[in-house]
């Protein structure tokens, strides 16, 4: 299995490789900028954060080399492993500023739920392929995804992480778009969803959870409180203006008004010193990304990878999308970082695999 | 890669996967017009914002300037002393922080725990403290725990002359007296520096201050610190032999107008202001005026004098004791029937004093004691200064003018009062007080009364001294000019036959003034006379003005 194809070679997906870099790289300079106080030098965090990427494009490789259906055939006993980690870490994790994230190994800190992202992505593009003839899906396959996605979400919700669970179940929630599902079941889950969320609201979301919504509804309703952080976020970028601030010359960020400036709210950082010419050019990379994994999916010769192609780009877009918008005060705050640029290793490692599995499934194009 | 080609083997729908991309491409399109928006449309505002969070201003002050005594020695200085300062948030352990900062400054956790607990700027824990408590707390070097270097004002000779040299807040603004009027070239220029300031409200300094800040002008004042010094304590044993309510004592230097000395009793720490008695803060030479009586009598003579009404050796009678001026009766201390001008100044009859008025007229006796300076400040400047009341009075108020003609019915200050003295003593020209020496000398002033008006009213006053009811302000080796005054005080609507302001003004040497003092004790009991409670001040602190100011015994 492992030998090297010429069809390969040939058409090696550089593109995809050249833009997923140069997010990573502009993520790196970004961070040495995100982490002020540290005179001379390249700051800590940046130095763990480059050390992450040289693993995570390992680990892209590792996700390149093997033939994308094999990790199809893999989906069950890796959601598995990724349903026992977030157990692991609900048990024996630390709790760090109020919640259980991290999983301590050795001197790893990993972050089982950035990686359950993908295990969900692979199930279900598996359990979607097995659905043949393709038949509209029913209500009993439904049942069967949303069990696949509760268990997981249920799980980094208790962590709590809700950040994080909303993109796993919103991730699972576009494979409706493109599954065949009928209007009428359609309507039905849209009905459920927003019953759903009502009912999330009222009984599962924490305090500090809802006053972030409502701080976002109406932001004055406490500059100092909860909505100090969407408030400072847009102060930053937008006194970044057209041209920016200059490299390491935000005064918001260099001087600590910013909050959580090196993971949810780097993108601010980036907007003050780039203004919005920079934000362009990021939101320009991370379009090229998106629209080449949309090719990706249209073009591959089968269902899985296309499945597996258009999971990944939702994955990608909804966790840009959503911090994106947070950071420019478009969406209430929830904690989602940004695909690259945030400060996390789990994070970073998680997006350049799903970058190997859209190179993977795009390179396998002329193959089958 | 061509999209014609792909195999429609699973459930993927090809129509929702291009809707799935308009879609992004939609959310991505409202990403760019929200970041334009804010970056853009929004920019100037939100720069704004970002600056007033970021920017923020120190004045720098230089410490500031000294106020000199006129030999050079130290009234008010400025020294380093240090403060501590908290930043609450990067606190660690409140409680221990508290305990261990309570020990170092010797004050009570519980305080220091309520200094420390609340909000989360920077702030004060205590200012100015010792620095053997600095060294303490310096060596404790407690996270979120700062000392500040601060100038204090410290003022060496303590209540000497505290009330006049005054004191500054906490900020540094002088509040009150000379540090007040001197305020602006004490402070000297501060900069007012553009610094940034992080979240947490510590400030970054932009520019180097040493650039900007201009230091501060120490002031020289006029007064005599030996001088001063023995002045207060004169005064301070005679405020308490004759058990007076206060006492006051204002000497210049009648040619220049610089003042020498001045002293209030009692007097008040100005290094420890703040918890002592706001009335003690008054300079009452300046802004207390009283009814002089007696110590009047000079200058209607001196008026009636340059008039041409009376000439030193005409009598008048002065009616065994007890005059008849339309309803009121005027008494003198002892009953005379005939004296010449130059006694009833010496005895200090008020009935002739009246007379002399009655001579003068109304009108003159009252524009007369204005062009003296009553009525009007001395243009010393000192803040709060006073100009006292001289009411006009018609020709027909016969009483009214008898009792201007003994110092009854008008107030005055003693600092008017030893200017208008000054005038007596100078030759006859206007002289105005001078606090600072510094400053541009004074222009001659004014003529007032003519030289030789002023000569005859000195010899008088000389006689006064000599043989006359301020026979105890007499010195050795010096011919003094005086004028002694017993005030009887309004109580309750009428003059108080036991309630007295005794006052003194005195002028020496009278060959070639140089110094007119006037000394008031307010309310003295038992002995209450002007000529026994004030005059012994004026010659004890005279004694020692001239043997230090002018160390040629006259006439040698």
């Amino acid at each position: 299995m492992l030998r090297i194809d010429r069809r390969l070679i040939q058409n090696f997906e550089w593109p995809l490789l050249v833009m997923a870099l140069l997010l990573g790289g502009i993520g790196i300079v970004n961070l040495i900028s995100a982490s002020p106080g540290a005179e001379g030098g390249v700051p800590p965090i940046a130095k763990r954060q480059l050390l992450w990427l040289g693993v995570g494009g390992l680990a892209l490789l590792a996700a390149l080399v093997p033939e994308y259906r094999s990790f199809g055939r893999l989906a069950v006993p890796i959601y598995a492993a990724c349903c026992l980690l977030l157990l692991a870490t609900l048990l024996t994790a630390p709790i760090i500023n109020g919640s259980q994230r991290w999983l301590i190994l050795g001197p790893v800190r990993l972050q089982p739920s950035e990686l359950t992202k993908l295990a969900v992505i692979l199930l279900f593009s598996r359990i979607l392929v097995k659905r043949r003839p393709q038949s509209s899906v029913g209500l009993p396959d439904l049942g069967l995804a949303a069990l696949i996605v509760a268990v997981p979400v249920l799980l980094v919700l208790r962590q709590p992480d809700l950040g994080t669970a909303l993109i796993t179940a919103i991730v699972a929630a576009s494979y409706l778009l493109v599954a065949r599902v009928g209007m009428r079941l359609f309507s039905g889950l849209a009905a459920g969803g927003i019953g759903a969320a009502a009912s999330t609201w009222f009984f599962y979301l924490h305090d500090y959870q809802k006053n972030r919504v409502l701080a976002f509804l109406d932001p004055d309703r406490d500059p100092l409180g909860a909505a100090y952080h969407a408030i400072q976020s847009r102060i930053a970028v937008g006194s970044g203006g057209l041209f920016g601030k200059g490299y390491l010359q935000g005064s918001q960020s260099q001087l600590g008004f910013l909050p959580e400036q090196q993971t949810d709210f780097v993108f601010s950082v980036l907007a003050e010193e780039w203004g919005f010419v920079g934000a362009l050019l990021v939101l320009g990379l991370y379009a090229g990304i998106l629209l080449r994994g949309l090719l990706i999916a249209y073009a591959s010769k089968d269902a899985f990878g296309s499945y597996l192609a258009m999971g990944v780009v939702a994955l990608l877009f909804w966790s840009i999308a959503i911090n994106i918008g947070m950071v420019l005060g478009a969406l209430p705050v929830v904690g989602v970082p940004l695909p690259f640029l945030s400060y996390g290793g789990s994070s970073l490692l998680t997006c350049l695999v799903a970058i190997g599995l859209l190179m993977n499934v795009s390179m396998r194009r002329y193959v089958f | 890669m061509r999209l014609s080609q792909r195999r429609r083997n699973g459930g993927l729908a090809p129509g929702r996967l291009r809707l799935l991309g308009r879609v992004g491409i939609l959310g991505f399109a409202v990403l760019l017009a929200r970041a334009a928006h804010l970056q853009i449309y929004d920019a100037e505002r939100l720069k704004h914002i970002a600056e007033n969070q970021s920017r923020a201003v120190v004045r720098l002050e230089p410490p500031r300037g000294e106020i000199l005594d006129r030999n050079g020695r130290r009234l008010a200085v400025s020294a380093p002393v240090e403060s501590v300062e908290v930043s609450p948030e990067e606190i660690e352990d409140r409680r221990r922080t508290a305990r261990e900062l309570a020990r170092a400054l010797n004050r009570p956790a519980r305080e220091i725990f309520e200094r420390l607990a609340r909000g989360s700027s920077p702030r004060w824990v205590r200012r100015w403290i010792s620095p053997r408590a600095a060294e303490r707390v310096r060596e404790l070097d407690l996270p979120g725990i700062r000392l500040r270097q601060e100038h204090r004002r410290y003022y060496p000779n303590g209540s000497l002359a505290a009330a006049h040299i005054g004191f500054t807040g906490h900020d540094g603004k002088g509040l009150e007296g000379l540090e007040l009027l001197f305020d602006r070239e004490l402070s000297g220029r501060g900069a007012t520096l553009p610094v940034l300031r992080d979240a947490r409200g510590w400030r970054l300094l932009l520019s180097d201050p040493q650039i900007a800040v201009r230091s501060a002008r120490s002031v020289r004042s006029t007064l005599d610190l030996g001088l001063t010094d023995h002045a207060a304590r004169v005064l301070e044993t005679a405020v308490r032999r004759y058990n007076a309510r206060r006492g006051s004592l204002f000497a210049m230097d009648p040619r220049n107008g610089d003042v020498l000395a001045l002293a209030e009793v009692p007097s008040f720490d100005p290094n420890r202001f703040w918890d002592q008695s706001p009335d003690r803060f008054l300079a009452r030479v300046f802004v207390d005026a009283f009814e002089p009586g007696s110590t009047l009598k000079p200058f209607t003579v001196a008026l009636a004098l340059e008039a041409g009404v009376v000439q030193p050796h005409v009598e008048f009678d002065c009616e065994g004791g007890l005059w008849r001026v339309r309803n009121r009766l005027i008494r003198d201390y002892r009953p005379y029937d005939v004296l010449s001008v130059h006694d009833i100044l010496r005895v200090s009859s008020n009935i002739g004093s009246a007379k002399i008025a009655n001579r003068l007229g109304s009108m003159r006796l009252v524009d007369g004691m204005r062009r003296f300076g009553f009525g009007t400040p001395t243009g010393s400047l000192f803040p709060g200064e006073v100009e006292g009341i001289v009411r006009d009075v018609r020709e027909a108020q016969a009483v009214e003018r008898a009792n201007l003609a003994f110092g009854q019915g008008l107030t005055v200050t003693a600092a008017q009062l030893a200017a208008a003295g000054s005038i007596l003593a100078n030759g006859g020209r206007m002289v105005t007080p001078r606090l600072r020496l510094d400053s541009p000398p004074p222009e001659p002033g004014k003529r007032v009364i003519s030289e030789e008006t002023a000569r005859s009213v000195l010899e008088m006053m000389r006689a006064v001294v000599e043989s006359g009811t301020g026979r105890a302000a007499a010195l050795p080796h010096h011919a003094v000019a005086g004028k002694t005054g017993t005030a009887q005080k309004v109580v309750d609507g009428r003059y108080s036959n036991e309630s007295y302001v005794a006052s003194f003004m005195g002028i020496v040497p009278v060959s070639n003034p140089r110094l007119v003092m006037v000394v008031v004790l307010d309310e003295p009991q038992k002995i209450h006379t002007g000529g026994r409670v004030a005059a012994p001040v004026f010659r004890e602190v005279a004694n020692y003005a001239i043997e230090h100011l002018d160390p040629q015994p006259e006439g040698i």
